[in-house]
């Protein structure tokens, strides 16, 4: 009985979550230049990391092993794991303001899960940029590899965005929520994380050892990235990409708890 | 009558002088946040240094780089790269959003310069840590090429401070379209991006055909990272130094009369929305 009532609550709260987000994307729609020009402005940001890669492989075969194409299949897949996380839960980033204007306790007092309230509370079009160029590199790259439109590495595709995506999401979740433990005033972390997550696009063969062990066992940006793709390619490092699913939910589980331990501390701002 | 100006002179100096320290203060009060985003860059300057150095062997030669001038102009780039952050753009941007500019135009202090005043309190933090990064890295790991002559020293701290102006004038630019503009987070990104290629701190301009890098060494651009980088590295040298520094010097100016410009057409704008 107590089993149903959850499920039913579960179902409900994934019924909500679209209508979150069409608020989201309403508030957005509202200021139609930039709307394109925020999608606009992560499609430009993209081409400049491929020209890069054109000026880096001018005179070299492979980098680290890795052929220009392979490198640009796995910057397609990282970026396609970044186009679900900011389309869909591109609330993540307002946790500290929210702590930090109090707006938190309006969300408490309502009968819907805080955390889905939170996550769903914004959108990011620049996610849009990401799905447009992620899929087309994808796309380019799998066809130019040949290796990579099969079944195996479909699943191996598959498995990389949604693992990406949540790793990223549930390190987003831990730093916003730094600010539970500094009274709402925000910590530049979350955009730190973001931005080591960048390392995840290319080749780890060619890194020293501590940013390898940085991005793969301190905040495991790589299983959402490179392992699952070295499995696609046959690289080295596929050994670990079974870990990846494991690592995603691991970080998930807890980046919930460290989320409950905010809230639990949380005492909100102001009289 | 002279006597009088020039004291007006350098009471207006010791106000914007205060600025810069308040700003310096400022920054090193966040001291924490700070190292720890500093730590993200520490990061990324030892990846893609990594990332450099696997495409180029000992001896080879690419472009007119040795793989130790190579390394140096990456270093010194992300180090050049690095000052000066989003804060300008993103500080006048919300001042326009919520209306603070109001409160902006009250003082009675110039507004380009007391934006610049507040960016070089910043940089003198980012400045001082920088600095210890790049001799620790260039040191200890990649070997670092560095110049001896204190002509060239000298010839490159110039640039770098003509560097600075250049900048701040891209970002306060982008900072002020916010009076034309709703939302100038998707500009700023774009701005950073563009500016840093044509500029040459992703990668030097010398790697691009020719034609592209003789245009682009025209630009502004340039200027924020290129043209101090390759003092440094030895890519420029001799009087050619001369050359480029005047360049410099040249955009360093008419960016800061340009971005004068669009801040007064900008003004007028406030004034038919007060009504």
């Amino acid at each position: 009985m107590a089993a149903e009532k959850r499920i039913c609550q579960i179902l409900r709260h994934i019924r909500l979550y679209p209508r979150y987000l069409k608020q989201a994307i309403k508030a957005h729609m509202e200021y139609n230049v930039d709307f394109f020009m925020g999608a606009a402005a992560s499609v430009s940001g993209h081409l400049a990391a491929l020209f890069f890669l054109a000026i880096l492989y001018q005179r070299v075969p492979a980098i680290g092993g890795w052929t220009q194409w392979e490198v640009i299949l796995l910057y397609g897949i990282s970026i396609l794991s970044r186009s679900i996380a900011s389309t869909l839960f591109q609330g993540v980033w307002s946790i500290s303001q929210l702590i930090s204007r109090g707006e938190l306790d309006k969300l408490l007092v309502r009968p819907v899960w805080p955390l889905l309230q939170v996550l769903g509370s914004a959108f990011g079009v620049q996610g849009l940029g990401h799905l447009v160029s992620g899929g087309a590199m994808v796309i380019l790259a799998g066809f130019h590899l040949g290796s990579v439109w099969n079944l195996r590495g479909i699943f191996w595709l598959i498995l990389a965005v949604l693992s990406g995506c949540v790793i990223l999401i549930s390190i987003l979740l831990i730093a916003e929520c730094v600010s539970f433990w500094t009274g709402g005033r925000q910590t530049n972390l979350p955009y730190l994380a973001y931005q080591l997550g960048e390392l995840g696009r290319y080749p780890m063969e060619v890194y020293p050892w501590p940013v390898q062990f940085l991005i793969t066992w301190i905040i495991p940006f790589a299983f959402g990235t490179y392992y699952p793709v070295a499995a696609i390619l046959n690289k080295p490092g596929a050994y670990l990409a079974f870990l990846s699913p494991a690592m995603a939910a691991a970080i998930l589980v807890l980046a919930v708890a460290v989320w409950r331990a905010g809230l639990r501390s949380y005492s909100g701002t102001g009289s | 009558m002279r006597k009088t100006a020039s004291r007006s002179w350098s009471v207006l100096f010791q106000k914007y002088r205060y600025l810069v320290l308040v700003s310096y203060r400022r920054a090193s009060t966040y001291r924490g946040a700070y190292l720890l985003s500093l730590l993200g860059n520490i990061v990324r300057m030892v990846a893609f240094l990594a990332l450099w150095s696997a495409t180029i062997s000992t001896g080879a030669d690419r472009n007119g780089f040795s793989r130790q001038s190579l390394l140096t102009y990456v270093l010194l780039a992300f180090a050049l790269d690095g000052l000066l952050s989003f804060r300008t753009e993103s500080t006048i941007a919300n001042s326009v959003r919520t209306g603070d500019v109001v409160s902006d135009l009250l003082k009675p202090l110039d507004h380009q310069a007391m934006h610049f005043a507040d960016a070089l309190g910043m940089v003198l933090v980012e400045g001082l840590w920088l600095m210890i990064i790049t001799a620790v890295l260039g040191f200890l790991w990649i070997d670092m090429i560095y110049p001896t002559d204190a002509a060239t020293i000298a010839a490159f701290l110039f640039s770098v401070c003509l560097a600075l102006i250049i900048k701040f004038d891209l970002a306060y630019l982008t900072g002020v379209a916010a009076f034309w503009l709703t939302d100038v987070r998707g500009l700023i990104v774009t701005r950073s991006t563009l500016a840093g290629i044509l500029g040459g701190a992703y990668f030097p301009l010398e790697f691009l055909p020719d034609t592209v890098r003789r245009v682009l060494d025209l630009l502004p651009f340039a200027g924020t990272t290129a043209v101090p980088a390759r003092i440094f590295t030895g890519q420029i040298a001799g009087s050619a130094i001369g050359l480029a520094l005047a360049r410099q010097l040249l955009w360093a100016v008419a960016m800061w009369l340009a971005a004068r410009f669009v801040w007064k057409k900008a003004l007028r704008k406030v004034t038919i929305h007060g009504g």
